[in-house]
Order: structure tokens, then sequence, then C-alpha cells
């Protein structure tokens, strides 16, 4: 059963954060942008200024480039000091509050043995690079700690990252995924990603070469920007949302027309990721503008399953339904369309929806490689463990799940990193809440 | 008269092994579960017997044993185990065992299910021992197991090599277990075998109404572990049988076994056995085993 409602008021929208829900404000940044401290225009401190002085964003990051390039056996790639003074001028302008300035690096390349181009954000240091080893690069992220995006993921050139094949061993290295550079929509890339395995988030941004930092309207006169739902506009908050896939991704037309879109299921935010029991999950979408929405879009597992036609043109729509949920895991993102074109896409909600029949189970089985440790969820547990055992009873490995409701990944590898053998092994997975602890059981198989 | 038990620890020799489920060494009979590997010295019912392939030579009677046991999660087991003299030249053994590893729900990457996966294990043993000199006894085992997958099988062997000094109501015994090729054979990833050396000594007290054994066992990733055991009769057909044996590797198995026999049951000197072992949370184990010779 899908129930619907549309809330129309007035839209009491503000120039700069919007705010459509009590935990997080929507923060406006954009995340992709250059200046002569590699093959842009103009310097970081001036950049950022224009950024939240002209432009008006919350966020602004400069990413330059880091991957050995050169134009005529000049370099413009960006030179370890310059990075560490891109580094200070981002503190030194980053007012909490107020502006956020990011200091990030493009890393990769898109020549032909190249795999594209990563931005990575408020790293240490530069990548040493190596424009052709991709899992090198994911590795190096993971190592950073910092947030990564996939930028213009075209699978036609060399800027598909090796077709963005899944590495599960690679999983939160990559955290949101372009679905707009400047002029050029990679909506097929985004949902792509999201089928290969990838849990990743949108965003859209303006890859800046010129002075235009913030504000630059594409060939089709939007201005692509990235909606960031944090607590609070301070530098932690946007690196812990962007982490988190709290994002929303956007096109605006004029600039002032920004894009609040929202989505829930069962209260948990677009980027999350959780498990629960099969049955009916509440989804709502919640999306307010400068203008009319015309329509919202639900993809269920990449697919617009669901519709909803705006009757009463709009700038405010909230959008409630209900879908039942299977074993297995099911993604929900969200999309919204206004009257005037623009259009703007959440990251989505990842569930993996398990029975009660099976409290503990591994996905897949048998397991060859890796898996997930799947399981009926504690209400409000702060802490999972899985234990695996041999047939014998003998000790494999402990893994202390890092989210108490999320799954826990397993290599199939023992406490000393060797592939275990064949055959069948259990795991003891203890939950503890405040007042409870809970301990189940399960079985699973290795084969390969 | 108090008998004096002197232990001698043999040499142990350092050898690269890993840990790695051997699936002829895990437990399927009553005092395997009690006594843990401390049933290779302390065990004198045929069942127990055939684990330590030094003690064949001083079965003097054809034997039949079976057992069953109940593991955790829907696993289960069982084996069948036969003894012949062979008149002067020593005595064989066969033994053949069975784990059906119940089933697993399948499913896919992203948790579609995949229907009902099932596996079993099965071992052959073939043993032969001989006594010298009335007092020396020398053995040999050879195993292989293979474990059948919905979508392939793995297989291996091993051997166990033993030797026992027995006089009176005081034995001793050396053996080595499980010494052979990497584990499995037919499978890119294998692994040396978890070969373990175990020395120990067993005597008996009260005209054999009480008998203990003390033994230690080396297993490299284990490290060393003692098995201790102790067996007591109340009743002329009825003994009570506790073994103990901690392993750290196995955290939640209890360190103590415990057991029941009735013996000498009938004209073919019928025994049966149960035996019983906590592991925690995993659950618990118990087996059924019964004995016959003649």
């Amino acid at each position: 059963m899908k129930m619907m409602i549309q809330t129309t008021a007035l839209c009491l929208f503000l120039l700069g954060a919007g705010k459509i829900n009590a935990e997080y404000k929507c923060f406006y940044g954009n995340l992709h942008a250059h200046t002569s401290y590699s093959d842009g225009e103009s310097t970081p401190d001036t950049a950022f200024a224009y950024a939240r002085d002209v432009a008006g964003v919350d966020i602004q990051a400069l990413t330059e480039h880091n991957n050995g390039g050169s134009f005529s056996g000049v370099s413009y790639s960006i030179t370890p000091e310059h990075y560490q003074n891109l580094r200070l001028i981002a503190d030194t302008i980053t007012a909490p509050g107020r502006f956020v300035a990011l200091a990030g690096q493009e890393v990769g390349s898109i020549g032909s043995s190249g795999f594209g181009h990563i931005n990575v954000w408020e790293a240490p240091g530069l990548w040493p690079y190596n424009n052709s080893d991709l899992l090198g690069c994911y590795s190096w992220i993971l190592d950073q700690g910092c947030p990564a995006m996939y930028c213009h993921p075209d699978s036609s050139w060399n800027s598909n990252f090796n077709d963005l094949y899944y590495y599960q061993d690679y999983d939160r290295a990559m955290d949101l995924i372009e679905i707009i550079n400047s002029s050029t929509l990679y909506e097929d890339a985004y949902l792509r990603a999201l089928e290969r395995g990838w849990h990743v988030g949108a965003s859209a941004n303006q890859d800046n070469h010129r002075r235009d930092w913030g504000n630059r309207v594409n060939s089709y006169g939007n201005i692509p920007l990235t909606g960031i739902w944090a607590d609070t506009l301070t530098k932690p908050a946007v690196l812990e949302a962007l982490q988190s896939r709290r994002t929303t991704a956007m096109e605006v037309s004029p600039a002032s027309d920004r894009i609040n879109l929202l989505l829930s299921v069962d209260d948990r935010y677009q980027g999350e990721h959780f498990i629960r029991q099969e049955g009916t999950v509440k989804i709502m979408i919640q999306a307010s503008a400068g203008s009319d929405f015309a329509s919202l879009y639900l993809y269920t597992n990449g697919i617009p399953e669901d519709t909803f036609k705006v009757v009463q043109a709009s700038p405010m729509v909230t959008w409630e339904l209900e879908k039942n949920i299977g074993l297995g895991t099911v993604y929900y993102h969200a999309k919204a369309l206004q009257s005037d074109g623009d259009r703007a896409w959440t990251s989505p909600v990842h569930i993996d929806g398990v029975s009660e029949k099976n409290p503990v189970v591994t996905w897949p089985t048998p397991i060859k490689n890796y898996a997930r440790i799947v399981f009926t969820p504690l209400p409000a547990a702060v802490s999972v463990k899985a234990v695996i055992y041999d047939l014998s009873g003998k000790l494999v490995k402990e893994i202390i799940g890092s989210q108490p409701d999320q799954p826990i990944g397993w290599n199939g590898k023992d406490a000393k990193g060797r592939q275990v053998l064949n055959g069948v092994y259990f795991i003891r997975l203890e939950q503890k809440s405040a007042t409870e602890t809970r301990v189940s059981l399960g079985k699973t198989m290795v084969s390969r | 008269m108090k008998k004096i038990i002197i232990i001698s620890w043999a040499v142990m020799l350092a050898q690269t092994v890993q840990a790695q489920l051997l699936y002829w060494d895990m437990p399927t009979t009553a005092e395997q579960v009690v006594f843990g590997e401390g049933c290779l010295l302390q065990s004198r019912e045929p069942q127990g017997l055939l684990q330590n392939p030094s003690s064949l030579g001083f079965i003097k009677y054809r034997t039949l044993s079976a057992s069953g046991i109940q593991w955790w999660q829907e696993v289960y087991g069982g084996s069948a185990s036969a003894a012949l003299p062979v008149r002067r030249y020593g005595t064989a053994s066969f033994s053949l065992g069975y784990w059906s590893l119940g089933t697993v729900s399948g499913y896919t990457e992203d948790g579609q299910p995949m229907g009902t996966l099932q596996s079993q294990a099965s071992n052959l043993g073939l043993g032969y021992g001989l006594v010298m000199a009335d007092a020396w006894g020398l053995g040999l085992n050879l195993k292989a197991s293979r474990l059948n997958l919905p979508d392939r099988y793995d297989w291996g062997w091993s051997s166990d090599i033993a030797l026992m000094y027995k006089r009176g109501l005081l034995s001793g015994s050396l053996m080595v277990k499980d010494l052979g090729p990497d584990y499995p054979r037919n499978n890119d990833i294998r692994y040396p075998q978890n070969t373990a050396y175990v020395a120990g000594v067993r005597a008996e007290y009260l005209a054999g109404k009480v008998s203990g054994s003390v033994q230690y066992n080396i297993r490299k990733e284990e490290g060393g572990y003692p098995s201790l055991s102790l067996e007591s009769y109340p009743l002329t057909s009825l003994s009570l049988k506790i073994g103990y044996e901690k392993i750290p590797e196995l955290a939640d198995r209890s360190p103590l076994g415990l057991g029941m026999e009735l013996k000498k049951l009938g004209r073919r000197d019928l025994s049966v056995a149960y035996g019983y072992r906590s592991y925690g949370d995993l659950g618990n184990i118990q087996a059924l085993s019964m004995g016959i010779s003649f």
C-alpha cells in the first residue's frame, strides 16, 4: 500500500543553508575546482573569497591536479609546497558557521593507460602518483581516511575506473560520484556504480578552471552544486557528511533557486546503510526550493518504480510512501524535477533485508573471497562483534563491526591473514545495547 | 601398594605446522568426547583403542565398534571400526567415518536466496599394530578424508606412528599424529598438516578399578597442552569417566568432558558408552558408542 501526502506550504527559503530537517541542514558546495596551482586561473585565496562572497556557496573545494601531467613540457601538477600552502589557506579562510574551504587534489589520469580522475579532500599529503594503479589509489585513499569522489565517470573514454568494477575491499574508499560535471550528465554512471555494488553518494560540481568558482553556469544555463547535509557548517562536520554520503546533487537556475532534497527510510537518511528485518519500510521524500516542483521519483535498485506528480505546483513538497522489502539488498534514491527543468538527486539509502528465521547469514554463501555477515539487528544496539569458528570449534577470526546495524565484512581469512580452507564455519554474533546482550549463531560455507 | 608414575617426555621435533581442520581428527566416539586427545592413552575400549595404532597389537579378540555423535548446529557424525588379530603377525584395523555438515542457506552477493546447500565429509582409516617382547607395541595408521561441497570436493591423507610400552598396570606411549603432505591435495589453498607430538603414561590402581593417564600434546599453533583422564568403577559393569583438556584455540570448549560406560554386557563382552562436553554458546556435543569383542 502506498500513501501519498502532498504538503504545500509557504516556502521560507533562505539563501544559503536550507533547513528541512531538525537534525541536519543542507549546505551548498562546489567540490571540484582549480586555480593556477594546477591548470586553472588565479590563486586559492582569491578563489575561496570569490566562492564565499560572490557565488555565495557555503563550501568550496579546490582540487588541484596531482598526476604528474604537463602541457608542452610545463607541469601543471600541484607541487608538495603548493599543496601544503593550499591547506594552510583553506584552514585560514574557513570560518565555522559561515564558510568551509577544503583543500583537495584530483588524482589519476585520463590518458590511455589511466583509470580516471578521483578527487580526495583534506588528505595530509599528496598521492605518490602512479596513474595506472587504480587499486593502489584506492588503498592510498583508505590509508588517508579522507573522503573521495569519482570525477566525470565517462564509460566512453579513459575515465571509467575499470568500468567501475567493484572491489569490496575498497568499498569504503569511495564516497561520492559526480552526476554532473560542468555541462555533462553522468546519471548512467551513478546508476551503474550502485548496481556494481559501490556505496557512493550523489554530487554535482563545476570543475572550474576560470574565475567563476561556485557560480559557473554550464551550457544549459544551470549551476551544478552539491547539497551537503551536516549538523553545523564546520570542516569536521562537512567531512563527516561527505564520508557518510549525506549529499544531494543538483542543478540550479537561477543561483538562488537551490534545492533541498532529503530522503529518509525508517528515519534513516540518504547515504546510510543498515540492516533490518524484511517487512514494510516508511519512506519520506522532502523537497523544497525557490521554485515549483513538477515530479518526484523514487528509484528502487536504480529503477524509477514510483512517481509522484505534483498536482498543485509548489516549492515545498513532502511525499510519504511505504514499501515492502524482502530478503537481500535494496537501495532507494530520490530524484526531483522542477517545473523549470532543474533536477536534483539524493544519495541512496541501502538496506539489507534479513529474515528472523536465519538471524546470522553471509552474503554470498558459499563464500569465495569476501562476504558480508548480515544479522537481525538488536534495537538500540551500540556494538556488534562476529566470532568465526571452524567445525572443530577453533576460533578462526574475531571481527568488530564498525556500526551496530551494518553488515560485517569478512575476507575469508583467519586471524593470521591466511585464506581458510573449504568447509563449514560457524558465526557467533554478539550484539550489545545499554540493557541487553544478544548472542546469535549462524552457519556458513566456504568453497573455492 | 602405591604405584609411582614416572613421566618421561619424548623429544619433540620442531616442524612448521599450521592449525587447519582435519576431518579425521574430529571426535566421533564417546571416549574422544570425554578425554579429547587423552583418549589416545586412556582408552581401553575398541572405539578408543583404534585411535592409537600402537595399542592395536594388544587386542587379542576380534572387535567391532560403532559410534554416533551429535554436534551443534545440525551437524552429525558417525564412525564404525573393526579390529582383527592376524595370528602372531599383529592386529589390523579398518574404520570408516562420516560427517553430515548439515544444511546452509545459499545466498547471492546481494542477499537473494539460492536454496539450500549441503556438505559432507567422509573418512577412511587403516591401521596395523604388533607387539614385540610381550611389552612393546608398535603401530601405524593411514587415514584419508574427503570433503564434499556443492560444487567441488577436497581430499587428503595422513598417517600416525606410535610406540607403546606396557608392563603390568603401567603403560606409556609416544606418538606422532597427523604426519603427511599438505592438506588438501587437490586445492591451491593448502597447508601443512597440524602434526601433533604426543607422550604420556597411564596407570591402573586398585586392581584396575581406577585408572588415569597424563599426556602432553604439542601442536605448533595450539602450543603444548596436557590431557588428564580418569576412569573409575563404582560398580563392576559401570564406569564413570572424566577428562580434562584445555586448548587455548578452542576457547569456547569446556575443559571438562564427562561420560559413563556400561561394560561386559552379555556373553559377547558388549559395551555401551556415552560422552558429553559443552562448547558454551556454540552448543553441546554428545556421543554414544557401542563395542563388542568376540
